[in-house]
């Protein structure tokens, strides 16, 4: 199984993913695609055990706006680490639609791209199979300035407003 | 030299309009290429595959080309002191084969970099503030401006302050670092475009409004490459406060929405050309009006703080005219043709901003030797306060240069084979690296542009064809932006031999125009002869002060085809 | 009878490689070992391998004809990777051959 990382350490993983192929749903909790959510919802639904969903890169946030109350968490997939649109998506849900829920990124994801995951309100990440987890935790630890918004809540140009804050021109 | 001019020499700490970074961003960079040197050794030692290794040496602008690796390092909207200057020969010496490529992205390229040189070269560069960040992969690429930038008398609005904003808006952007494919910004501050705004994937003008308020005007789906576009205008108007959140919104789209199943249809032109600019728009408006408030807003006190750091230099209060300068000018007409080409009007009185070729007659567009690189940097020091520009055209620039000096300038250029009276003439070539080194050409371009400025060696002959833009391409990629030259060659390859497709009457000003083909492809030996005939045509057609876009505009492409297929049957 | 060459480049340093007798890499072209159409397979098969030990990268076939001063590629790319940029003579890797005729 895939290491689950968060704020830089492994952590324990309650959730399982869900084959769309598979019939029945496991007990705890699942994380089904957005195919199944369609198709199972009624059933998942007044299954009264927390689901979450998991989209393709090529599906945006607009697509689960509505259900989103209904989601504890939320996976993010990356088919390539090239493949950036999941960062949008998670910033969206973030700050648009206001979730507050777990974000998960699975996929092709390098260790370079934490920070990055982190900043655009990714809350965890599943390690693709063989990764160091040595460089996943330099990679969060490495750079700790950044020069514009994110979801965290600094602002544009946020080193600038540290600069003005502090003094040093 | 005399007295005078030794007193109030300039210091390097007196350099003019560089945004000098400060312990944060030293900390940022610094870390950045100890993060590279464990990745290095990483692969050296076998514990990175390539593939694995790939994306991250590109993250750090290091790239596999013919011959070696080839190391491209930013410098922001072209601009650098004379210690980066220095810095920058002492790589070329120490790492390379002394001498580097100034390219029309207003970069620096090395192509002969060892691997396992490459973070001690970062590092070196590093303890001047400079960093190869961003100068691959799909991001925001280094923002690029008007060489002349704080300088031109024609400017409105000092597009570095922007410039820089956006510099660090876009480093190491958390959501725009893994685009559909590279995303390239230029910003214009002037009413004469010397950015080539229009065929950038965002193209700007800053404009003056009502109160001296500056706002932006924003074109957006430029680009050369396979299927050429300019840009469309997006917005006429984006204040200062909301050019962030524009930015950020039309990234966001282009993100989201931009094409990833095909890399020639990937850059947001496409998307552009697809969807229109009017939904284009609409999509973008959307996403500005969700995201516009506080956490975007461009406070106006950074603006300001930025600013400083472009204020203008110390200047002299001189009158407009320089006497020493009328009188050189009389009695030396070699010194005379240089001012003619390669002086810019400056707007303060006195001074001008003085464009040193790096086109030598035969010589190689955009290389500088380590030597040169550092006599450059001292006459920086000397006449300039300590700053140098790189402009798209691969030319220097001393922005800053006092009228009374320039013959003093221009004769220590002469030392350094620095003093080539072309700039902006018909030998005044933009040519890419081409098939001698890049990895990506179909054929060569740089003996051919050495080919062709031996032919047009005579610079009276230059200077009465007068201004005409020569730009090659090795490939479809347009990286020596063939579609907007006067003369366009574009490099193919047919069956394993070198052929060249021939343009006329493109331009990247504020008219911007896509040149149109001649005829039939020619052979490697026949370009030179084709540039000749195509140039002696609009001598013999072109009317009293007509340009040779002008005259294409006026006679049509046909008779420059004739004239072609003609002389080069 | 079509003649080919092994080519790669060294991972340490960039620079390009030729696969000689005895599978030993060379940096001169003249010391590389030409195959025909079957005897390129094994030859590939050792690039790969070397690829795996992190030694190269970039392994792929040239075809190459035989010139009277030695084995001359049939493309420019492969004539200048071979040769050296035509632009610098001085950093040529094999000054006695013919070059590009430039």
């Amino acid at each position: 199984m895939a290491l689950l990382l968060k704020d830089g350490q492994p952590v324990g993983d309650s959730w399982t993913h869900l084959d769309d192929a598979a019939g029945a749903v496991p007990e705890g909790p699942v994380i089904v695609s957005l195919d199944r959510w369609r198709r199972d919802r009624a059933a998942l639904i007044t299954r009264n055990t927390p689901v979450g969903v998991r989209l393709k890169s090529n599906q945006l946030a607009p697509e689960i706006a509505a259900d989103l109350a209904r989601f504890a968490l939320v996976a993010l997939e990356f088919p390539r680490f090239r493949d950036g649109r999941a960062f949008s998506t998670a910033r969206e849900l973030r700050e648009h639609h206001g979730y507050t829920g777990e974000i998960r990124a699975f996929g092709h994801i390098l260790p370079d791209q934490y920070q990055f995951l982190v900043r655009t309100g990714f809350t965890t990440v599943e390690l693709p199979d063989g990764a160091g987890l040595a460089s996943w935790r330099h990679a969060l630890a490495e750079i700790d300035v950044a020069y514009q918004a994110g979801v965290a809540g600094d602002a544009p140009l946020s080193l600038l407003r540290r600069k003005l804050a502090t003094g040093p021109k | 030299m005399d007295t005078a001019t030794q007193i109030r020499t300039p210091s390097a700490a007196a350099e003019a309009g560089i945004y000098h970074y400060d312990a944060l961003d030293h900390a940022f960079i610094t870390r950045r290429v100890e993060a590279f040197r464990e990745q290095v050794q990483r692969r050296l030692s076998g514990a990175l595959s390539e593939d694995e290794f790939k994306p991250l040496r590109l993250m750090n602008g290091l790239y596999l080309q013919l011959h070696a690796y080839m190391l491209r390092i930013a410098i922001p909207y072209g601009t650098l002191s004379s210690k980066q200057m220095r810095a920058l020969a002492h790589v070329a010496r120490k790492y390379d084969r002394g001498y580097g490529h100034f390219t029309t992205r207003q970069n620096i390229q090395y192509n002969w970099i060892k691997l396992e040189d490459a973070p001690a070269i970062l590092a070196d560069l590093a303890s001047v503030g400079m960093h190869a960040i961003q100068t691959s992969g799909n991001c925001i690429r280094n923002v690029t401006t008007d060489q002349f930038a704080g300088a031109a008398a024609d400017e409105i609005v000092d597009p570095r302050v922007y410039a820089e904003i956006l510099r660090q808006w876009s480093t190491l952007h958390p959501e725009f670092s893994f685009l559909p494919r590279k995303f390239k910004i230029a910003i214009t501050g002037s009413g004469h475009d010397r950015a080539a705004i229009a065929v950038h994937d965002i193209g700007i003008r800053a404009r003056s409004g009502p109160g001296g308020a500056v706002g932006f005007e924003i074109f957006v789906g430029g680009g050369l490459g396979r299927s050429p576009f300019l840009g469309r205008r997006l917005a006429d108007w984006v204040p200062e406060a909301d050019l962030l959140g524009w930015l950020e919104a039309v990234l966001r789209v282009y993100n989201q929405y931009g094409r990833r199943d095909n890399i020639y249809k990937a850059r947001i032109k496409i998307l552009v050309h697809e969807v229109g600019i009017d939904r284009l728009r609409e999509q973008v408006e959307e996403e500005f009006a969700r995201i516009r408030g506080p956490k975007y807003r461009l406070d106006p006190e950074i603006v300001e703080t930025i600013r400083r750091h472009f204020a203008p230099p110390a200047f002299a209060a001189l009158p407009a005219v320089s006497p020493a300068l009328e009188q050189a000018r009389a009695g030396d007409p070699a010194f005379a043709r240089w001012t003619r080409s390669n002086l810019t009007p400056h707007r303060q009185p006195g001074y001008a901003a003085v464009t040193i070729s790096l086109k030598p007659t035969g010589g190689i567009p955009g290389d500088a030797t380590s030597e040169q690189m550092e006599a450059v940097a001292a006459l920086a020091d000397r006449y300039s306060f300590g700053e140098i520009r790189v402009s798209h055209e691969q030319n220097l620039v001393l922005a800053h240069v006092r009228q009374d000096d320039l013959p003093a300038l221009w004769r220590e250029l002469g030392r350094h084979g620095l003093d080539a009276a072309n700039a902006g003439l018909v030998g005044d070539i933009i040519s890419c690296p081409g098939l001698d080194y890049c990895a990506l050409a179909n054929a060569r371009s740089i003996p051919l542009a050495q080919d062709i400025s031996r032919r047009f060696a005579d610079l009276d002959l230059q200077h009465r064809i007068g201004p005409l833009k020569i730009k090659m391409s090795g490939c479809i990629n347009a990286c020596g932006h063939h579609h907007v030259g006067d003369i366009g060659i574009l490099g193919v390859d047919k069956h394993g031999v070198e052929t060249y497709q021939i343009t006329i009457g493109g331009t990247a000003t504020e008219e911007a125009a896509l040149g149109q083909v001649v005829g039939p492809a020619v052979g490697y030996d026949q370009v030179a002869d084709v540039v000749e005939a195509l140039v002696a045509l609009y001598l013999e057609r072109r009317g009293e002060g007509e340009s040779f876009l002008q005259t294409v505009a006026r006679i049509g492409v046909r008779p420059f085809k004739e004239k072609v297929y003609g002389a080069a049957a | 009878m079509k003649l080919f060459v092994v080519t790669a480049t060294n991972l340490r340093d960039g620079a390009i490689r030729w696969l000689g007798a005895g599978n030993i890499w060379q940096p001169l072209l003249a010391n590389a070992q030409p195959f025909d159409a079957a005897g390129i397979v094994p030859a590939l098969a050792f690039g790969a391998a070397e690829i795996s030990a992190q030694r190269v990268i970039g392994v792929y076939q040239v075809e190459v004809r035989r010139a009277p001063d030695g084995l001359d590629p049939l493309s420019t790319r492969e004539r200048i990777r071979a040769f050296g940029p035509t632009v610098h003579p001085e950093f040529s890797y094999a000054p006695a051959t013919s070059g590009l005729g430039v």
